[in-house]
């Protein structure tokens, strides 16, 4: 390329306002972000905006006045209120609201709940919280104030006008004290205090003729200097000194100058400025200058500013229009972008290599090399770019070097193929000059692609292509130095080994980057020496192949690798390597820089990585932090050590290293809401929230921070309950269900991008009330009850026992005592009858019976008395009586007779039945013996054998048949008696041959 | 004391046995008074529906023997007995009763009665059984012979200054299984006489050992 094209310079402003000028400032590139209705804005136009105690953001808008937390909106609908122009906080952290329909209302923070103060229920409006303590608020026929701690209100009336509406825009304290109210057409009043009255000083009010005009004011501020800055309509800002009274108006040139309201404000380098807000939009306004700038683009649809609010805390800008809030949050403007200005060169294009301009003493010029076409010079303060255009369009910048202060050498790819590979511009002359150095660099490779290069102290060229590696120039004369046999070279980059990089260190040394690791020209020998070789094999990164290397301050090599970052010492030695694990994003780690605290950053695929030496920690930014985009593999160039700059398509971004050290650290966690039951539960967060025992409930909670940048993370843990945080990422809700009675504190923290956490955790006390079923008490009660129940079912048992065995006693005792007297009495009258009667008389068999049958009678009675009574349950009872029974019958019969006992049946048990049955078994065959047997020798055996009770009664009288015998009652009684016993009876005997009976049945043991 | 028992023969020998009734029953009670009265060498001293005033009754009437009913109406046979005893601790009762209820049995013979008798066997024993109290012992059931058994076994040896010898006990245990006193006796090889001997101590015995003070009080002063 042997023809200079024509430079072409392409001026380009960024932002609007005048002819572009080297002398001054441009207004800044603020970020605003954009909340409207999609956001849960209850309605677009926003009148007035205030923050509270807790840091939560209060919009009132046409509608009604709403919280923002930073995420989400509560409205406060009810009561309708309309026309939200003023809100304040006051010291309870109530929020006051000036209303157009229910005059000036109250909210109450915990409850959330909006209530008008019913002792100024007429439109109020333009609320003000003065240091005092008072509150100043417009009304339709005047001013109004309100004590907030006893609610009394006074009025100050002002001269009636056409104007129907509120008759002050609001109110203002000056560095004094004293408060000024800005009068809608009435003028501006002074209130003198001493004589409680608003005295106008400027306008139609005013008692000076000289100062007497219609003017409309609106909203203003008081500026770090005392000036009161005040929209006036149609005439501008009105600067207006408090002290001299002085006064100027400051008209916008060629606008309808509709202020609506004005804030003091900062710009990003902390110079003041005025913000400025009008029915066509937002402005700033330099004092220092006298100048307007309307800031553009901010919307894509035109919009009125009705308020600004200004934090004074972070510095965050408010601004309420008709299209609902912009904000501007300084934080958020970490990672500036620069746009390239569109029509100056092809887009897309990357901006591949950025330079400062050595000439700019101040720094703030900078080289940027594209992808095509050109170089472009930029001036950053004023965004100046100009276009410095290659021979060719088809040039990529691949590197830029600056070694005299002055020529810029410039190494290229000829996309074209043909042209100089280096190019050498003088930017003096604003044009390329010829170098010889530079026209033989790029023959000395088969295509004019000239990847890398480098001068060193001894003004020596070094070069170095991808595929045919590196070869040295005199940059004086252009004489090429072949310090390798090519076959050296060649060897080097045999099967691919691309060069990837080339750089030297401030002894001179160089240093290659390849597919196979970093390489360094030993200094006597010449000889390629591969730093990855110098490490067991084990130590190596998993893929030696580097895209970049650089060599830090302390003169350590850093190498930019597929999949890993190493650092290693100039030996070759490695110290560290950051992977995937350590949060390197993506694989493909290209760029690498260092800023003035050692803090390497890494231009990786996929963010932006910045790794802390001393910390050992690897932090990683994206487009959340404002990066363009998250790819940074293009272009890193740090400057002056602490700006970074990122080539970016289209564009580059920049930052201050040191802003990113030092981030205001969060602010703390608050309780945006708390839900119980999917219900919204109004809570006061410095009580403890109660709850019934089966509430489900969750907490919104979130970090007060307004910022865009969506990557505060969060963890909560509820004392009590959990073992140890949730870590819950970017969700900020805590969702609890069946929570067991108890006190709990839900613990809240939050981290930055970062990975900073809050030192302080936000906190929220619980309380969940047990359940009546879950007290002590009431489970006292029911085992009470329970115990209770048992023993009266136990009792109501036991009683009926009782009272059956009363039954029983008492049927007994009634045998006993009547029947059983009267039996006796029947007895003895037999007795005595029979003793009188001679021996013949033929009523005596008669008596006989009578006295037997009584006796009998009287005995069966005794014996059914014996058997109920539960004492006699003991067998051994049973036993002995049968033993007595048995013996007197037979003593009196005159029978001998022999009795075998058990020995051991005290333990043994019989109930009522079975002792009947067993004895009346028992007293058959003993009386059937005495009747009938005929007997003189018996024999009565009771035994215990195998769980069974054997009954044996044998004599030698004279027999019977058992077969014929059967249908006799007696016997037919005894063996129903024994079947019920589960027993049985067997009885051998026959005619003269005695009889034997036994009689054997279970018994329980 | 030889002297007093040869007195005591001596009155058998010329004086009626003077018998008090209580029994609330009007029937049984004049048939009992019809029955004790008839009867030779027995004459009633007393025949009363209630024992509420059974001391006064014992003093004036100077009876040998009560025949005392348990079930009285006001005031029991069993509070009845220990009355008697404490006017006149040689005042012998009978008890006269149903059925042989051991409990109350039992009790009244701890206050101090001296044999019992079952109602059903008042037209045949009646006048035997007035007769052997007045001689001494009472009989004994098993059910009672039982609990006078466990009573003695079951005080502290150190309080058995009148506990039971091991023949006593033998006998006692025979008479709780029900064997009667002939066949104790052929057991023990003792006549029934010395059977009847042997009770009539342990119902002194038992009268000491827990009978009321009054009566223990009297019956030691008589042992001594």
């Amino acid at each position: 390329m042997k023809k200079w094209l024509p430079l072409l310079l392409v001026r380009t402003l960024m932002l609007c306002g005048g002819p572009p000028n080297w002398t001054f400032a441009q207004p800044p590139n603020f970020t605003f972000e954009h909340l409207s209705e999609k956001d849960g804005l209850p309605g677009g136009a926003v009148y007035s905006i205030a923050k509270d105690r807790r840091g939560f953001v209060w919009f009132g808008t046409r509608r009604c006045p709403a919280r923002y937390d930073g995420t989400a909106f509560r409205s406060l609908l009810f009561p309708e209120t309309y026309l939200i122009t003023g809100m304040v906080a006051d010291s309870a952290n109530r929020i006051w609201v000036a209303t157009d329909r229910k005059g000036l209302c109250r909210i109450y923070p915990s409850a959330l709940r909006l209530k008008p103060v019913l002792t100024a229920s007429r439109s109020a409006g333009y609320l003000y919280a003065s240091a005092s303590g008072e509150g100043w608020f417009s009304r339709t026929d005047g001013i109004g104030r309100v004590n907030f701690k006893t609610d009394a209100t006074d009025y100050y009336p002002l001269t009636r006008t056409t104007y129907q509406g509120q008759k002050t825009k609001g109110f203002l304290e000056d560095k004094r004290g004293v408060l000024w109210a800005m009068g809608s057409d009435n003028g501006l009043f002074r209130f003198d205090r001493r004589a409680n009255r608003f005295v106008c000083v400027l306008g139609r009010d005013c008692p000076d003729p000289a100062r007497r005009f219609q003017i409309y004011l609106s909203q203003g501020c008081v500026d770090s200097e005392g000036i009161l800055w005040i929209g006036a309509f149609g005439q501008g800002l009105l600067r207006f000194d408090p002290i001299t009274e002085q006064y100027t108006f400051l008209k916008i040139p060629d606008e309808p100058s509709q202020i609506t309201c004005v804030i003091e404000g900062r710009d990003e380098n902390g110079r003041k400025l005025l913000w400025v807000g009008d029915e066509r939009g937002l402005w700033v306004f330099r004092p220092e200058q006298g100048r307007f700038f309307h800031l553009e683009n901010l919307l894509t649809f035109p919009f009125g500013v009705n308020t600004i609010f200004r934090d004074p805390a972070n510095g965050i800008v408010w601004v309420g229009t008709s299209e609902g809030v912009l904000k501007y949050n300084p934080q958020d403007n970490l990672v500036r972008t620069v746009a390239l200005p569109p029509k100056l060169v092809r887009l897309p294009v990357t901006v591949k290599v950025i330079l400062a301009d050595r000439r700019d003493t101040t720094g703030e010029t900078f080289w940027l090399g594209l992808s095509h076409t050109g170089l472009l010079r930029w001036h950053r303060p004023t965004g100046q770019f100009d276009l410095v255009r290659y021979p060719s369009d088809a040039a990529e910048t691949m590197w830029i070097e600056q070694p005299d202060n002055s020529h810029l050498w410039i190494g290229l790819r000829r996309w074209d193929y043909q042209g100089d590979g280096v190019l050498v511009y003088d930017p003096n002359q604003n044009r390329f000059v010829t170098r010889a150095a530079a026209q033989r660099a790029g023959t000395l490779f088969s295509v004019p692609f000239v990847d890398h290069g480098l001068i060193d102290k001894q003004q020596r060229l070094w070069i170095g292509n991808n595929d045919e590696g590196l070869r040295v120039l005199d940059t004086r004369t252009g004489e090429v130095m072949r310090y390798w046999a090519d076959s050296t070279i060649t060897a080097l980059h045999r099967n691919n080994n691309f060069l990837t990089d080339l750089k030297a260190d401030p002894k001179g040394r160089i240093w290659l980057g390849t597919y196979r690791g970093p390489y360094y020209v030993a200094d006597s020998t010449r000889r390629f020496v591969n730093t990855d070789a110098q490490n067991p094999k084990a130590r190596q990164p998993e893929e030696s192949a580097t895209n970049s290397v650089m060599i830090a301050r302390n003169g350590h090599l850093w190498a930019a690798r597929w999949g890993s970052v190493t650092e290693q010492q100039p030996s070759g030695q490695l110290l560290i390597t950051l992977t995937a694990r350590n949060g390197l994003y993506d694989r493909e780690n290209r760029r690498l820089a260092e800023d003035q605290n050692g803090t390497i950053w890494i231009g990786n695929f996929d963010g932006l990585s910045a790794y802390y030496p001393r910390m050992r920690r690897l932090r990683r930014l994206t487009v959340s932090d404002g990066l363009s985009r998250n790819n940074t593999t293009a272009a890193l160039y740090v400057h002056r050590g602490t700006q970074l700059f990122i080539g970016q398509e289209n564009g580059l971004d920049f930052l201050d290293v040191r802003r990113v050290n030092r981030r205001s650290p969060l602010p703390p966690l608050v309780v945006s809401s708390f839900q119980v039951h999917e219900q919204e539960r109004p809570f006061d967060s410095e009580q403890s929230v109660r709850l019934q025992h089966d509430d489900a409930f969750s907490a919104d909670f979130t970090t007060l921070t307004y910022s865009r940048l969506p990557n505060v993370r969060y963890a909560y843990f509820l004392e009590g309950q959990d073992k140890g945080w949730h870590y819950s990422g970017t969700a900020h809700r805590a969702y609890y269900t069946n929570i067991a009675p108890g006190h709990y504190t839900l613990h809240l923290k939050a981290a930055d991008s970062f990975g900073n956490w809050s030192p302080q955790t936000g906190q929220l006390a619980i309380d969940v009330i047990p359940a009546y079923y879950q007290t002590w008490w009431f489970r006292a009660f029911v085992a009470l009850l329970v115990v209770g129940l048992l023993y009266g079912l136990y009792r109501y048992r036991v009683g009926q026992l009782v009272r059956v065995l009363n039954i029983r006693n008492r049927i007994s005792a009634d045998l006993h005592d009547e029947i059983g007297s009267s039996l006796s009495g029947i007895n003895i009258m037999g007795t005595m009858i029979r003793e009188n009667l001679p021996a013949e008389h033929p009523s005596r068999s008669l008596i006989e019976r009578i006295v037997t049958e009584s006796r009998q009678v009287s005995g069966s009675l005794d014996d059914i008395v014996w058997s109920i009574n539960p004492r006699n349950d003991e067998l051994s009872h049973l036993v002995a009586r049968m033993n007595r029974y048995a013996a007197e019958l037979f003593e009196a019969a005159g029978i001998s007779y022999e009795i075998q006992l058990p020995e051991s049946v005290d333990r043994l048990k019989m109930s009522m039945e079975k002792r009947q049955d067993f004895y009346l078994i028992f007293k058959e065959a003993v009386n059937n013996l005495v009747k009938h047997a005929g007997a003189t020798k018996v024999r009565l055996s009771i035994a215990l054998e195998e769980r069974h009770l054997r009954l044996e009664v044998t004599d030698n009288g004279r027999g019977f048949d058992p077969e014929a015998v059967t249908e006799r009652n007696g016997l037919r009684n005894m063996r129903s008696r024994a079947k019920r016993l589960g027993g049985k009876i067997e009885i051998r005997s026959g005619p003269e041959q005695g009889t034997a009976l036994q009689f054997r049945f279970p018994v329980p043991t | 004391m030889a002297g007093r028992s040869i007195s005591l023969l001596f009155n058998l020998e010329i004086r009626m046995v003077r018998v008090s009734i209580y029994e609330d029953q009007n029937e049984l009670r004049s048939l009992l008074e019809l029955l004790i009265g008839n009867a030779e060498g027995f004459e009633v001293a007393g025949a009363y529906a209630n024992g509420l005033s059974v001391a006064e009754q014992a003093r004036r009437d100077r009876p040998d023997v009560v025949l005392m009913d348990i079930d009285m109406p006001g005031r029991s046979g069993i509070d009845c007995v220990s009355r008697v005893k404490e006017v006149d601790v040689d005042i012998r009762v009978l008890m006269h009763t149903v059925f042989d209820d051991d409990e109350r049995l039992f009790a009244c013979l701890s206050s101090g009665a001296d044999g019992y008798l079952l109602k059903k066997d008042t037209s045949t024993h009646l006048l035997s059984a007035l007769r052997e109290v007045v001689e001494g012992g009472g009989p004994m059931s098993p059910g009672i012979a039982r609990r006078v058994l466990q009573t003695f076994l079951h005080t502290p040896p150190a309080q058995q200054s009148y506990g039971i010898t091991p023949r006593e006990q033998e006998l006692l245990q025979l008479l709780a299984q029900g064997f009667t006193y002939r066949m104790i006796g052929i057991r023990c090889s003792i006549s029934v006489e010395t059977v009847r001997r042997h009770l009539k101590n342990i119902y002194h015995k038992l009268h000491v050992q827990c009978g009321t003070e009054a009566v223990a009080k009297a019956l030691r002063e008589r042992i001594i």
